[in-house]
């Protein structure tokens, strides 16, 4: 594959180009109701080149190899009808290396049989709930591929990996009222994160039923006490977004928004992005230009400190690649994306947190979230009212918005807790979705929080 | 390679189709004011679809020569497939007559699209001159062919074409988004998409606060698909109504709604970008109506979800290549009504126009709860467009809010797949 590539990308005549091929294999497997809705088994392959030429791109994917030659030179004839400028690419040593995932269990050496059984009693587990359980969509889906990465540099990355995920939902209903819940997973390396999932669905389902029979929170604005796993979403939607660099270079008003050293919370404020936590989603090695991935600070104590580059953000603003040009197959040029994004632990307890909020939100868990960068949304999957310092009845319906200039400052209390909760779905830009990630973090207190209810 | 594959297929088993897709696409993007990337993607592929021993059996793949693999991966979930409860269709015994291709989309070339964007840029810049500006535009060809072992051979070409630019306005810690976009099978004009954008802008400037409560609320065709679309095409869904999970799912004949809505489903239409001679199953593809006159009238079927529901398919089986098909929407239509935009907002004293949401999709959207924040609403007072809301949420049931209709535009827009009137509902929640 090497000496394929080295060949198409003889006197190819621009600044810069990379190649990438990439084989695939997909399983999936899908319940809705009592019923099996769909199985399958897919394979791909398929190929991309991208092309700079003064400061221009060229793209070209295609699904046979054969010609790889002509798409070089179609990329860079696309890259030379946009190129208007200079190409600007930050330095980074060419990397040689290959990339095997350490699996703990392989989805590949599980039989279709024992996947559909699964799928089978995840099903029967919502059902065993009784006759508030209107139906049930289970879903599973593994997918193992290769990754060739080559470029002008020098670079050549033979990067194998596997992925597991899927989501479990159930549907409660009582006459006209409707009420669903979910619960989703996803693993680089293990097929057991979909194994023994029986008390977690049981839960779930559960939860679902309980909703029919709680009060839709009523609108307005309320002190709220977020969980872990809604926490990481927080930090991806509220700040994470904000902090990709692609728009940053030629943005001059985002820039000085983003100024380094702008405050944005307290001091015990921390995000990071880039955890090396073994199966999450967004744990990389090597971005999709051929750059290691390293941990990066976006908010320390409060302040801003720093953002996620590609090579060309990095070098327009004077500051270092961060390994987060991702794509999320041949298909499409890579974007600045982010990896695995969390908040750092602080010192407060639950029970502090609690003590002094008379009335409250305590909200558990997302069923997804949206941003335009200062503006941030995301539905709580679960919900409870805080009264006089403790966790009381479940409300549905719950949904956060704010803004990240005014709500990062409004967190005054950040747990001693953390847990990565290893969830399926993804992070969606510029058309690219679901692109794994992984979201972490301690249960925090935010004040005032607009919630969007009845 | 598409006969291999069948002929390769019928040996071991009883039914099999497959499906052919061939396309090339031309993605231009202008990002942060200047033209950054031109894009080609050459897509190529098929997937087949076996019945044997009445279990059903679903592989693609995008691999050239890849037809034995094919063929063995279609086996292998065959033996562990769901029971087929349908024949794969003839030939249809009439020729569509709806236009899905345009010549002149093949023939524009990528130079031309690079000019078209920078008129818009060029023209945004000029009147927005702190405006950073993003620029999409495309056109694409594509081919797809249907056989089956039931004689089935179908195929046709269809274009798309499409222009979108978004801007991002940023003063202080505001940041005033907006996008607009065209899309269509033939090449649509897009030389109003700036003046609207700038329009937008010019109005957007100004912040103003906005009492939370109750208020009449317009919607308009980008709001209405941005936001309340999705709790209606999913409760319409026939997999989705045959589980019971839908609020209408067992409303058929009785009036829901208010009696001037009505909503079709139509494939039919020359050169929308939801139109296509056949259905991904090679059914003829017609216009029904979903909601006649407030009443729930008809669900979308594909052969599968039609035959467990003891009902014939609509024609609105749609799939991707990897995926085996399910009941999915051609055009959108939603009737008009008889008053003027103009009047509609001249007849309201306090209340909010909305044209784009965030988040709305990630509530209760089965049970028709949409909660989202307000990314471009304009406050109405007396009568005028008086400026822009901002941490603002909108929240409803959109099944509630649709049966309290105040007015309806006399003249419909397209948005994407959707063609749809301003709505002016009378009385929603707006928290702040």
């Amino acid at each position: 594959m090497r000496d394929l590539i080295a060949d198409a990308l003889k006197g190819h005549g621009a600044d810069y180009v990379e190649v990438r091929i990439e084989e695939s294999e997909h399983t999936g497997v899908a319940y809705r109701g009592r019923e099996l809705d769909s199985l399958s088994r897919t394979s791909g392959l398929g190929g991309s080149v991208r092309a700079a030429v003064n400061g221009g791109w060229g793209f070209a994917s295609f699904n046979s190899l054969e010609g790889l030659k002509s798409n070089v030179d179609l990329a860079v004839r696309q890259a030379r009808l946009v190129g208007r400028d200079k190409t600007q690419l930050a330095a980074v040593e060419p990397v040689v290396d290959k990339v095997c995932p350490e699996i703990v269990k392989d989805p590949r050496s599980v039989s279709l049989s024992q996947k559909k059984r699964l799928v089978e009693e995840y099903t029967d587990v919502v059902y065993s709930l009784g006759d508030k359980i209107q139906t049930s969509v289970v879903n599973y889906r593994d997918t193992s591929s290769r990754l060739y990465y080559a470029n002008t540099d020098g670079a050549f990355i033979d990067t194998q990996s596997i992925y597991v995920t899927g989501a479990i939902q159930a549907v409660a209903r009582n006459n006209g009222d409707i009420q669903p819940n979910a619960s989703s997973f996803s693993s680089t390396r293990d097929f057991g994160i979909f194994e023994n999932r029986h008390d977690d669905v049981r839960r779930m389902a559960q939860a679902a039923v309980d909703m029919l029979s709680a009060q839709h929170v009523e609108s307005g604005t309320y002190t709220v006490i977020v969980d872990p796993q809604l926490a990481g979403i927080f930090a991806h939607e509220a700040f994470g977004h904000l902090s990709e660099a692609d728009d940053y270079a030629e943005n001059p008003h985002l820039r000085e928004l983003m100024t380094l050293g702008r405050k944005f919370g307290g001091k015990h404020l921390n995000i990071i992005d880039g955890a090396d936590i073994p199966g999450s989603g967004g744990s990389i090695k090597y971005d999709q230009e051929g750059v290691p991935k390293t941990p990066t600070y976006l908010i320390r104590e409060g302040e801003l400190v720093g953002r996620l580059h590609s090579r060309e953000s990095a070098v327009k603003m004077g500051e270092t690649p961060t390994g987060n040009a991702r794509a999320i197959n041949y298909n499409h040029p890579p974007i600045v994306r982010m990896t695995n994004t969390y908040i750092t632990p602080a010192d407060a307890t639950l029970e502090d947190m609690l003590s002094d909020v008379e009335d409250g939100l305590y909200v558990v868990d997302s069923m997804g979230g949206e941003t335009s960068g200062e503006m941030f949304t995301f539905s709580a999957r679960e919900a409870f009212k805080i009264r006089n310092g403790k966790i009381a009845e479940r409300v549905r319906g719950v949904n956060l918005t704010g803004n990240v200039f005014v709500t990062l400052e409004n967190i005054d209390a950040i747990g001693n807790d953390i847990t990565w909760p290893k969830r399926g779905g993804g992070c969606g830009k510029g058309g690219q979705a679901p692109l794994p990630v992984g979201f972490a973090g301690p249960h925090f207190r935010i004040r005032n929080c607009v919630v969007g209810g009845k | 390679m598409i006969n291999e594959i069948l002929e390769k297929a019928k040996l071991i088993s009883d039914e099999a189709e497959v499906l052919g897709v061939e396309g090339e696409q031309f993605p231009v993007q202008f990002e942060n004011n200047k033209l950054k990337t031109a894009l080609s993607r050459s897509v190529k592929g098929y997937a087949l679809r076996i019945i044997k021993d009445g279990k059903i059996g679903f592989s693609s793949t995008t691999k050239p020569d890849a037809a034995n693999e094919l063929v063995e991966f279609a086996l292998e979930t065959a033996e562990f497939g769901q029971q087929a409860s349908f024949e794969f269709p003839g030939m249809p015994d009439k020729l569509p007559s709806v236009k899905v291709m345009d010549p002149n989309v093949a023939a524009i070339s990528v130079e031309r699209l690079v000019e078209i964007g920078q008129e818009i840029l060029d023209a945004i810049r000029c009147a927005e001159p702190d405006a950073q500006v993003a620029i999409g535009l495309g056109k694409s060809q594509g081919m797809q062919r249907l056989i089956n072992t039931r004689g089935l051979d179908v195929s046709y070409q269809a274009s798309d074409y499409s222009v979108g630019a978004s801007i991002e306005i940023i003063r202080g810690t505001d940041m005033l988004q907006i996008w607009e976009d065209v899309e269509s099978r033939s090449l649509v004009d897009s030389s109003k998409l700036a003046a609207s954008v700038i329009e937008k802008a010019r109005i957007g400037r100004e912040i103003v606060p906005i009492d939370a409560g109750t208020m009449p609320v317009i919607f308009t065709p980008k709001g209405f698909a941005g936001t309340l679309a999705l709790p209606i095409t999913l409760a319409f869904n026939g997999k989705e109504v045959l589980q019971g999970a839908t609020p209408v799912s067992d409303k058929v004949g009785q009036r829901m709604f208010d009696e001037r809505l009505s909503i079709y489903d139509d494939g039919t239409i020359d050169f929308s970008i939801g139109s296509q001679p056949y259905d991904d199953e090679g059914l003829l593809v017609g216009r029904m109506p979903l909601i006649e006159k407030g009443v729930v009238s008809n669900f979308i079927y594909d052969l599968d979800s039609a035959a467990k529901a003891g009902k014939q398919s609509t024609a609105n089986g749609k799939r991707g290549l990897g995926s085996l098909p399910g009941p999915g929407y051609n055009s959108i239509v939603i009737e008009p009504g008889d008053t003027s935009l103009e009047d509609m907002i001249k007849g309201i004293k306090y209340g909010l126009l909305i044209d784009q949401t965030m988040g709305s999709w990630t509530g209760n959207i089965r049970s028709g709860q949409i909660s989202g924040n307000v990314h471009y609403g304009i406050k109405i007072e007396n009568g005028e467009l008086v400026g822009r809301v901002k941490d603002v949420m909108i929240a409803c049931n959109v099944f509630e809010a649709l049966n309290n209709i105040q007015t309806m535009e006399n003249q419909s827009h397209w948005q994407g797949n959707l063609h749809a009137p301003h709505i002016l509902f009378s009385a929603l929640n707006v928290a702040s």
